[in-house]
């Protein structure tokens, strides 16, 4: 089973995960602009149970989404870096912040949510599926 | 003459105002913003320093020694937003990260840099000026 890392800016937080990604996308959400203070979050999503993190302390604040539902925001208390969100609709998996990862070719997002938010400015990839909003359909 | 551009981070601790009109509006691409960002590129507002207040809750500070000049980067401790970064070597500036603007209407940047170590999958037009590494200090 391959082994991949990552760690946050200042390194005090590294993380193991066990296997490759189930997929990886973005959420172009107000959430996750301020909390990554970029465009976007590149979310690489993996089950919970792949990942190990190995040293460092995590913060984590929780907190509502559009839809109403919790996600659990994790991040290095020492420099800030996002690093593991869990959504509380899908208990049994977790994404890795993409930016983090030492592999970025595992972090290639094949969607973008919340799409409408997307400025213009900025063109991604045309091979993702372009979601404006969050599909409630959507079932992983 | 400007408006105030007013943003915070995502648990709303932190809350910030800049008056008049910002220096400039970039992207870096380094790896050390997309690690801090957890994304692909960090989106950097700057203003100088006096025209920068934070008028709510504390940032916590992380020195940020790359490559190159020392990058003071301002981060909520109860959420870990990246509020604002203070690079060294430009003068008394403030770099406001994008993604906490509350209004993004007027968000355009003009250039970026770190394209070497961007993302394939992030397209810029042409209208941002792209740079390899950071070319000559703004």
């Amino acid at each position: 089973m391959s082994e991949h890392t990552g760690s946050c800016l200042c390194g005090a937080v590294k993380y193991e995960l066990s296997g490759e990604p189930a997929f990886a996308g973005l959420c172009q959400c107000d959430h996750c602009q301020r909390q990554s203070g970029s465009a976007f979050l590149n979310l690489v999503i993996y089950p919970k149970a792949a990942i190990t993190v190995t040293q460092g302390e995590l913060g984590t604040y929780t907190a509502v989404s559009d839809m109403g539902r919790n996600v659990a925001r994790q991040f290095c208390v020492a420099c800030g870096s996002p690093l593991f969100i869990a959504p509380e609709k899908y208990p049994d998996i977790c994404a890795v912040a993409g930016g983090t990862l030492d592999d970025r070719s595992l972090a290639v997002p094949s969607f973008s949510f919340w799409c409408d938010r997307q400025p213009d400015w900025l063109t991604l990839s045309e091979d993702m599926t372009f979601f404006p909003g969050y599909p409630e359909q959507l079932t992983l | 003459m400007s408006k105030d551009r007013t943003g915070g981070c995502l648990c709303g601790n932190v809350r910030y105002r800049a008056t008049g009109d910002a220096l400039a509006m970039s992207l870096c691409q380094c790896s050390h913003c997309q690690r801090s960002t957890g994304s692909a590129f960090g989106i950097y507002v700057a203003y100088p320093k006096a025209a920068f207040t934070v008028e709510q809750g504390e940032v916590r500070t992380y020195d940020d020694q790359g490559d190159g000049a020392l990058v003071v980067r301002a981060f909520c401790g109860d959420c870990g937003s990246p509020v604002y970064a203070e690079p060294t070597g430009f003068g008394e500036l403030v770099s406001i990260l994008g993604g906490t603007l509350d209004d993004k209407s007027d968000l355009k940047p003009t250039v970026a840099g770190w394209c070497v170590s961007g993302q394939p999958w992030v397209r810029l037009p042409d209208e941002i000026e792209q740079f390899e590494k950071w070319g000559t200090a703004d």
